[in-house]
Formats: structure tokens, C-alpha cells, sequence
């Protein structure tokens, strides 16, 4: 279906599983062979990615070679002898002080603690958590918006979200909360941007004109188009659910002009063809397409094993190239995960930490309880606190100080970790880090291609 | 160099060698006001042909490859005058690039008070050297000296033309890529006398604390680098004023301002030409 382009890292397709993970890991250019840089080849010649700052540089032949030399060395001297001698030296960007009591800017709202769809690998177990089916009552909602907006002052920014279970089973709330926000918001010059994650089933159409007046980023849980999507987010009952899904999104997908919505596709080991998935979404009418390997299923089903993650990033690849080719052309393509690699790597984006969870980010859940994010709903390994007394500040720095990337291994001396930041905490502490040779295969990818697209469509990168 | 930042961060951190981060163009001075970025000072490196002199010291820093072997010689001297001539093997005349500084004393005005070696700030000094002789062929007679052997030589050089012909574009052979922002304009590098644009010597932004005497006319007013703030006594108002000094022990050295961590308490504000309260 692709025109034949190389790919220019080492896994090619069809590859047979190999036996020993970190031997196969080793022999990749994506390998990590010294913590503090990463060496790649383009067709423009070779580069660095210096991991202190994020930052990427051409270099000469002969500079390659020399910083190549150094980095197989055993010590950290040998590399920063020749960066001194090239002016790459630097202060540490990051160092191991963890963030302390940071102020709270997002919440995510687990408005319903139920389904009506029983996805294979669902984080919440099919909605309820494990525990029994609930919805969160209207005033904890707005006791939690009101706690959001407190914390914050004019000018500042915050994030209000609807998650679930599924969240528009409780639509009465989702509608009083953001109204409540937007009220809050005016009043105090506090900027709010509104988002929910939904399996898009129940959608209606004034939803979509609720969407699009409040200009929600609307996220739509969908895994291709189908068969594809149906053998694994099926209703309750078993049947499938996509062409319910469709129907349900037509008003949304037609109005989008504030409101966004984008498609999130969860990667098992039965959707592995990605380029298919994301042409058609796209063709639906998504405002973004982007894909998420299944990790860490509570039921343990469809979880990703090394030999699909390794076909996983053959596709994402795949799909990346065809990236490359419409930017080039001077067109619109919204894979997701390109996007957002583009636009981190040209600004050198550099943090200890995967994400927000646990810091400006935390989930609330039906009664009110504080996690580190809307995974953690009924998880005591990400409890923070709750609404009534407050996040609970010395769990709170003591997450911050565990999950901070310079005290997870193998991270603290790979070089992808302050774009990777260790990963998603619940898919790690649950699960481990099976994905490490994904992430650094996908971003030695981003790195190429950036410099490629650097060359060609420097205008693409007018705006980050 | 084989080194390219690409990415933002990259950019913003990579410091290309050869650019002092005067000259950058997100923290050169210029930005506060165009030209404070250059030193025009740099221009008269190659005033004499043959060699490039230090403008600040007059030291030989280099001699051009194809130099004469007496020219080749003077690397490590200062030149300490040029023009001069040569009567009956004595040595007189011509323009001084050193003087020695002597004068009424501050404490004793009575007395002659040697306050040492200073360098003449060429734009005045060589002036009408380049204006008569720059760029004609002719050679003029310069006089050397070693710092530290005191050893003195004369060599003939010619004058060059700082300027393209009929243009007053710097010229090309007299400067060099990235030369004329080795430094900044004299001022902003704490050297206020070079001020070769007379800004300085017009405004005299040096002094503060300024008084008027009984019959209206300007009294004195105390060096802003002054760090003892004295006054004397004024007979004609039988008050005690400000007074301006150079003298050092009394002002603040270039190690105090550039180099102190407390550089800050150091300097006082300016409001209105009085210090703060």
C-alpha cells in the first residue's frame, strides 16, 4: 500500500522473535550507549542529541567520529572532554530535586464509575474500579471545580476534565461542572480549557453544541474501524460497538471548530495495523488520530509482549513516513504521536517526569478521593489525599520524589529520559517497563525525521 | 567547525566561537542603543601599517605575515610616539601615544603631583596624523619601547587610511570580522575618557552630587565612582561640597564594579543627579 521507502533504522519488517530482548535491544541504533548522548545517522549526515537539554546538532564527519569514540568509553569523563573541547559543555538542565508542593492546575473528574461497554483491557475494569458502580453527586463535582479554580489565580490556567468509567452516564454533572467553571473563569480571569474522554456511544447532538460552545478537546476511545475496533470494545452484551460509535459522532465531527476531537486508539496485539487505522479515522473526520500500546491490562488481557511491541513500532514507523511525505507536500496530517514528537523535539523539551499526574494533575473520583491521576481511582499505590481535607502534601512529595526519572532504572542512564520521563506510572508500577526499546526506537525515528523535515519544511516549525 | 544547532534548544544554548555575547544579537547593548555595541577604538589597531597594536596600550599584539625583520622585532613593544624625528641621532618631536600625567596635586595644590603613565585616547592623539598622511605612501618614523627592558627602537612605518577611498565606511584592511565587537563602546567598559564620540566629555554623566556656587556659576560636584563621598569646606558659602577626584584609593576600581559580588551596594543611585537618601 506504501511506496517502498527505507527505514532507516535496524528493525525491518517481519521480524521473528528473538530470544534475548536486551542482546536484540543492543544491536539497535537505538540503543542507549552513553547516558549523557545519542549518535544517529540521516541521510543529511550524522547528528547528536545531547540528553542534557534536549538538544539536537549536525555534526561533521570528523567531529562524529570523535564524540562516537568518546561516547563508547566507560566513563562519563571521555564525553564531556570532547563536548568542552566542541563548546557543547553545560550546566545540568535537571538535576534530583524533585518538584515540592506544586499548585494544582488540572483535575480530572470520574463523573461515572460505570460503563456501558466492557473493553478487554480497561483501566477501570469495565467502569466500576472493582468496586461497586457509582456516579460522582453534582455537589462534589462542583466542590472539586471550586477547589480547581481556588488554587489558582487571574491569568493563571487550569484544565477541567470528564473521565470515567464513562463519563457522559452522568451527563447532568458534566454539564452544571463545566458551567460552573466557565462562570468561575469569567468571573475571575482564570483561563479554562475543558476536555473529556468518552467510548462516544451515548453521544447526542446537543452535546456537540455543548462541546462546541465551551470548546472542548472531545476524545474519542476508538481502536479502527470495524471488526478492528469491535473484537475489543464491545457493549456489555458482546456485540460490537462502532457503527453505534459513528452514528453518535456525526454531529460532533461535522461542528468542530472550537471543540476538537480526536481519536485515541489503544494498540493491543490485534490492531497492529496501524497505517489502515489512521487513514481511515482520519478519513472520518478526527481532528487527530494518535495511538497508545496496551501495557498494563488489570484483566491482563491484550497487554503488549516485546515481539508486538516490536511490530507496533515497524507501523508507527510506517505511518510516520507517510507523515513525512504530506508535511513535505505541504499538507495537513494529524498522527498525533508525530505531531507532538515534532513540536517537542524542536523545542528540546526536557523533564524528570513522564507527565503531570501526581503534580498540577490529580483525578478525583466519585467520593471525592485524590489519586495522581484518573488510573488511580480506588488505588492506594496513587492515593494523594482528598477534596475535604486537601491533597495530602507528604504523599504528594514523596511521589515526586520517588517517580522523579533520576531515581527509576533503568532510566537514569538512558538517553531518552527527559523526553520519555519513565513512562506512565500506573503502566509501571503495575506492569514494569517492557516498552523501553519501543520508546527509543520511536524517538531515534522522531529524531531523523525532525532533522529531515527540519531541512525541508522549516516553515513546519515556524510555530512551536 | 562541524557543529550545527538545530533545534531550539540547542540555539539557544550553543555559543559559536567567535561571537562574544556583546555582539549577540538578543543581549548586545545595542538593543538599548544602536552603536553601543562596537568599539570604534578597534578600528585603529592598524593605524600603522606592518602591525596590529592593542588601542588601549599601544602593545605590538601582531606584525602582518610578510613584515620587514625589523617590523617582525617589535612584537612585545609599545609604540610611545610616532613622527618623530631624528636629529644628529637624538630623538625629538613628533606626536606622544604615552604621557606622563602631572599636575597640581588635590591635597596640595601648590605642589606638581606625578599621577603616572597614561594613554592618549588616539582619536585625539593621531587625528591629524592620519588626516595628513593616512593612506599617501609616506612613512613616518615611530619610536618603541620594551615594557620591561625599557630597550627603545625606531622604525619607519606608513600611515594607513581608516576609512574606503571617498567613503567613510571603515576600511576592510583595517579591521577585521568580529573586531569591532570585541569590546563596546568605551563607556559601557567603564573607560570613560576614550569616549571618542564625546558623549561622555559633553555630558559628563561622571558627575553627580552637583552644586552651584553663591553667584550662580557651577561649583564642583563629586565623581560618581567616588566611594568616600567626601566634601570640603567652600570659603565663599562656609559650607561643606562636593569636590571631584581621581584619585585612587578614593574610587571604586574596575575590580569593584565588574568583579564584586556586592557590586550593587557599592554603586549608589542617581536620582535627579543626587545620591538616593
Amino acid at each position: 500500500m506504501w511506496p517502498n521507502l527505507p527505514v532507516l533504522n535496524a528493525t525491518s519488517t517481519g521480524v521473528q522473535p528473538i530470544a534475548s530482548v536486551a542482546a536484540a535491544d543492543a544491536a539497535l541504533p537505538s540503543a542507549p550507549l552513553h547516558p549523557d548522548v545519542h549518535l544517529f545517522q540521516t541521510n543529511l549526515g550524522p547528528h547528536v542529541f545531547l540528553v542534557n537539554g534536549s538538544q539536537v546538532y549536525g555534526l561533521g564527519e570528523s567531529e562524529y567520529a570523535r564524540l562516537s569514540a568518546a561516547a563508547r568509553q566507560d566513563t562519563r569523563e571521555s564525553v564531556e572532554r570532547v563536548m568542552k573541547e566542541f563548546g557543547l559543555e553545560a550546566p545540568a538542565f535537571v538535576d534530583d530535586s524533585p518538584l515540592a508542593s506544586p499548585p494544582l492546575r488540572a483535575i480530572s473528574l470520574a463523573v461515572a464509575q460505570k460503563c456501558n461497554l466492557g473493553c478487554t483491557y480497561c483501566y477501570a475494569q469495565q467502569g466500576d474500579f472493582g468496586g461497586s458502580a457509582k456516579q460522582m453527586p453534582e455537589k462534589q463535582a462542583l466542590d472539586a471545580v471550586e477547589h480547581l479554580f481556588a488554587e489558582a489565580r487571574a491569568g493563571d490556567r487550569v484544565n477541567l476534565a470528564f473521565l470515567g468509567g464513562e463519563p457522559l452516564l452522568n451527563r447532568l454533572v458534566i454539564r452544571s461542572a463545566t458551567e460552573r467553571g466557565a462562570q468561575l473563569s469569567e468571573a475571575r480571569g482564570i483561563k479554562v480549557d475543558f476536555s473529556i474522554t468518552t467510548n462516544g456511544t451515548l453521544l447526542t447532538s446537543e452535546d456537540a453544541d455543548f462541546f462546541e460552545q465551551h470548546g472542548f478537546a472531545v476524545s474519542i476511545s476508538i481502536d479502527g474501524v470495524g471488526d478492528t475496533h469491535d473484537q475489543q470494545r464491545p457493549f456489555k452484551g458482546g456485540t460490537g460497538s462502532f457503527a453505534r460509535i459513528v452514528e453518535r459522532l456525526e454531529p460532533l465531527l461535522s461542528r468542530q471548530r472550537r471543540m476538537q476531537v480526536s481519536a485515541r486508539v489503544t494498540v493491543t496485539p490485534r490492531n497492529l495495523e496501524l497505517p489502515r487505522t489512521l487513514d481511515e479515522l482520519l478519513g472520518l473526520g478526527f481532528h487527530s488520530v494518535g495511538f497508545s500500546p496496551m501495557l498494563s491490562a488489570p484483566s491482563g488481557r491484550d497487554e503488549m509482549n516485546q515481539d508486538d511491541l516490536t511490530i507496533m513500532l515497524e507501523q508507527m514507523t510506517v505511518c510516520g513516513q507517510q507523515f513525512e511525505r504530506r508535511i513535505v507536500a505541504g499538507e495537513r496530517y494529524p498522527f498525533a504521536n508525530m505531531v507532538n514528537a515534532m513540536k517537542e523535539i524542536h523545542r528540546g523539551t526536557h523533564r524528570p517526569y513522564p507527565c503531570g499526574a501526581g503534580a498540577g494533575y490529580m483525578g478525583v473520583s466519585a467520593d471525592g478521593e485524590l489519586s495522581a491521576c484518573h488510573r488511580f481511582v480506588n488505588d492506594e499505590s496513587g492515593a494523594m489525599g482528598n477534596l475535604a481535607s486537601g491533597v495530602d502534601r507528604a504523599r504528594q512529595n514523596n511521589w515526586l520524589a520517588s517517580r522523579h526519572v533520576h531515581r527509576q532504572e533503568p532510566c537514569r542512564s538512558c538517553w531518552a529520559r527527559y523526553l520519555c520521563g519513565g513512562g506512565c506510572h500506573h503502566e509501571v508500577i503495575h506492569r514494569g517497563r517492557p516498552a523501553c526499546a519501543y520508546i527509543r526506537g520511536w524517538l531515534h525515528y522522531c529524531l531523523q525525521a525532525y532533522v529531515r523535515l527540519l531541512e525541508r519544511r522549516p516553515d513546519y516549525f515556524a510555530q512551536a | 567547525m562541524g557543529i550545527d544547532p538545530k533545534n531550539l534548544s540547542a540555539q539557544l544554548q550553543y555559543q559559536a566561537r567567535g561571537n562574544p555575547p556583546g555582539a549577540h544579537p538578543e543581549s548586545a547593548v545595542g538593543n538599548f542603543f544602536p552603536g553601543l555595541e562596537f568599539n570604534f577604538l578597534s578600528a585603529w589597531r592598524r593605524i600603522l601599517v606592518g602591525v596590529e597594536l592593542n588601542e588601549s596600550s599601544g602593545d605590538v599584539m601582531a606584525v602582518d605575515s610578510d613584515a620587514p625583520p625589523e617590523v617582525e622585532g617589535l612584537v612585545g613593544f609599545q609604540v610611545i610616539a610616532v613622527d618623530v624625528q631624528i636629529v644628529n641621532g637624538e630623538v625629538s618631536g613628533g606626536i606622544p601615544i604615552q604621557v606622563l600625567a602631572h599636575g597640581p596635586g588635590p591635597d596640595d595644590p601648590t605642589k606638581d603631583t606625578i599621577f603616572g603613565q597614561i594613554y592618549l585616547e588616539w582619536g585625539n592623539a593621531l587625528a591629524s596624523l592620519h588626516h595628513e598622511k593616512g593612506g599617501t605612501g609616506q612613512a613616518v618614523v615611530c619610536l618603541f619601547q620594551h615594557p620591561d627592558t625599557g630597550e627603545l627602537r625606531q622604525v619607519p612605518l606608513k600611515v594607513r587610511k581608516l576609512f574606503e577611498p571617498d567613503s567613510v565606511l571603515i576600511s576592510r584592511d583595517a579591521v577585521q570580522p568580529g573586531e569591532l565587537t570585541q569590546s563596546l563602546c568605551s563607556p559601557w567598559q567603564t573607560d570613560f575618557i576614550g569616549c571618542a564620540c564625546y558623549y561622555w566629555a559633553a555630558n559628563r554623566p561622571d558627575y553627580v552630587n552637583l552644586w552651584q556656587k553663591k553667584d550662580g556659576s557651577l561649583g564642583d560636584g563629586h565623581n560618581w565612582l567616588n566611594n568616600t563621598r567626601e566634601t570640603k569646606l567652600d570659603s565663599a558659602s562656609g559650607e561643606y561640597k562636593p569636590f571631584y577626584t581621581l584619585v585612587p584609593g578614593k574610587t571604586l576600581e574596575h575590580a569593584d564594579i565588574m568583579r564584586s559580588e556586592d557590586w550593587e551596594k557599592k554603586l549608589r543611585f542617581v536620582i535627579g543627579g543626587k545620591d538616593e537618601s
